[in-house]
């Protein structure tokens, strides 16, 4: 009875697992770790320190310019500080503009980004979304440890990809800080032949 | 037998827990405020037109692809209806001016003059939206695709070329992102997994799924809907079709009727035709649909053709195409008499309707 279940139950969740696998890209186009790090022409660890909206005339588009600080540079020469423009926000008239998937940020939290296309493009993260890492602090550990975008723990690098915290991967600790600007640093040299 | 059947449900359950959040869809916010078409209906202006080479899949243009796409969110059990500017006017995306523009553009927002505008870096399509951030009353929604990638059209598993790129499917990128003009966000946000075309990965989902539709219905509820009052005449269900016929009925009320047939040729018809045997039901004449179809284009078999008024179906026929197996037969004549219903009639080949005609009667 039981084997029939475990038989059951293993046929269920291979089916789930490979209903799980079959996303192959995304609307915007999937990165690897790697492709991150290769893409990014700048990546920098570094806290939110202001968070402005404002009105470009010349696009008619409304802007939101996150400005980072207190920053650990792994890539690119952005100085002591930097901003990044995005394409939304409020409007001279009160309405606002959104577009989803692009991050939201808070002032004060602290971040690894992926930046490519500061100025040029909608939003100058790498695959948007992907080119964005939340830091936490594990009081427990005492480390800080980093997340996606959606603040869902990553565990591991593994084979060029991130690899989050899931009912598969079990309790794994999170990936801290300073193992992915290890991964980071090591990464560079190969993505930059 | 009762153990197992505990196992059982404990094994599904789990693999449930595991695998699926049942309606885990996510609505658009902005500032904290739900986002929302106040009317239940949003004018999507189609700016896409057509490719060089028609398109294999919903097509034959850009635009019939989109209409097929904006057919699948609709449904009787909502009241939200995507309804086809037309004709379609010239606008610019980015602009706050009402028109839903949906559009090919190399860049998101269009130059300032002094460069280019805002590019696409790694994204397939955009859409933004502009919303009232007090009332979460949408105001403006566009959508602009890449006109620098590949784009083709094509049903089920994603595919990918011979370099191993996945082969981008306009279609269902179209659903998506009118997904999120009509109000959805991304439900595999913060680590949720569920079935989802609004799920931010493309997949192999190719169509709506229960957690998408059950976000439109939460969205916008079913108790202001109200069916559609019309009639598919021509074909007849379960009957036989050859040569050039016309597909015709009539309904009350519509922006566009479509007809599709096996889900994956969408023809818009003409509508608005006298109809003065309708005007009791629908208190007005011009209620009749009509499209011209070669059915000596489809291979010999049985189609399902489904008429739809602002992509939500009020008629369906089974039908059987019998073909000469060209789309057109030229030069062949013959007449041929045949007793019928007690009389003698004559069959006569008439080619512009590719069809036999009665010529005869004695």
């Amino acid at each position: 009875m039981v084997k029939t279940f475990v038989i059951i139950q293993f046929l269920v969740l291979t089916i789930c697992s490979l209903s799980l696998n079959l996303a192959r890209a995304t609307s915007v186009t999937e990165f690897t770790f790697t492709d991150l790090v290769t893409q990014a022409e700048v990546i920098a660890v570094g806290t939110v320190t202001d968070i402005r909206e404002q009105w470009d005339a010349g696009k008619k588009a409304p802007l939101t310019l996150v400005t980072f600080a207190n920053l650990t540079v792994v890539k690119g020469s952005p100085g002591t500080s930097f901003t990044l423009e995005f394409l939304g926000g409020k409007m001279p008239n009160g309405l606002v503009m959104t577009i989803p998937g692009v991050p939201q940020f808070t002032v004060g939290e602290k971040v690894v980004v992926f930046c490519a296309g500061n100025h040029r493009d909608f939003c100058p993260l790498v695959g948007i979304w992907q080119g964005l890492l939340r830091v936490m602090a594990d009081p427990q550990q005492g480390v800080e440890t980093v997340s996606d975008n959606f603040r869902v723990p990553i565990v591991k690098i593994e084979d060029g990809k991130f690899v989050k915290r899931s009912p598969m991967t079990g309790a794994q600790p999170p990936l801290s800080l300073s193992a992915l600007l290890q991964t980071i640093q090591q990464t560079l040299p190969s993505a930059n032949q | 037998m009762r153990t197992f059947s505990l196992f059982l449900l404990i094994g599904v359950l789990s693999v449930f827990g595991l695998c699926s959040d049942s309606f885990a869809f996510v609505r658009e916010e902005s500032r904290g405020v739900l986002a929302v078409w106040p009317e239940s209906e949003a004018t999507i202006n189609l700016q896409v037109g057509c490719p060089q080479t028609p398109l294999t899949f919903w097509g034959p243009c850009w635009t019939d692809a989109v209409i097929d796409a904006a057919s699948r969110w609709q449904s009787p059990d909502t009241t939200f209806r995507f309804h086809v500017q037309s004709p379609a006017v010239t606008a610019t995306p980015c602009d706050n001016d009402g028109n839903h523009t949906i559009a090919f553009r190399s860049t998101v927002c269009p130059s300032n003059g002094s460069g280019p505008g805002p590019g696409f870096g790694s994204s397939l399509a955009v859409t933004y939206f502009i919303v009232n951030p007090a009332t979460g009353a949408f105001v403006d929604a566009d959508t602009v695709f890449d006109s620098k990638r590949t784009w083709v059209t094509y049903p089920g598993p994603l595919q990918t070329n011979a370099a191993g790129t996945v082969v981008y499917d306009f279609h269902r990128v179209a659903i998506h992102e009118l997904g999120h003009i009509l109000g959805l966000d991304h439900p595999d946000d913060a680590g949720q997994t569920v079935a989802a075309i609004m799920n931010r990965r493309v997949s192999d989902l190719d169509t709506p799924q229960p957690d998408d539709l059950a976000g439109v219905r939460a969205i916008y509820p079913a108790t202001l809907v109200t069916s559609v009052q019309g009639l598919l005449e021509n074909p007849q269900p379960n009957s036989a079709v050859s040569g050039i016929s016309l597909i015709s009925g009539w309904v009350c009320a519509a922006t566009q009727v479509t007809v599709r047939v096996n889900d994956s040729i969408v023809i818009p018809a003409a509508y608005g035709t006298p109809r003065a045997d309708t005007r009791n039901t629908c208190g007005k004449d011009n209620n009749g649909f009509g499209i011209l179809v070669n059915w000596n284009d489809l291979s010999p078999g049985t189609y399902q053709v489904v008429a739809l008024a602002d992509g939500v179906e009020f008629g369906r026929a089974t039908v059987t195409v019998a073909t000469f197996g060209v789309p057109f037969v030229s030069g062949a004549n013959g007449s041929y008499t045949v007793p019928f219903n007690g009389r003698n009639v004559t069959l006569k080949w008439q080619e512009k309707l590719q069809n036999f005609v009665i010529s005869g009667v004695q």
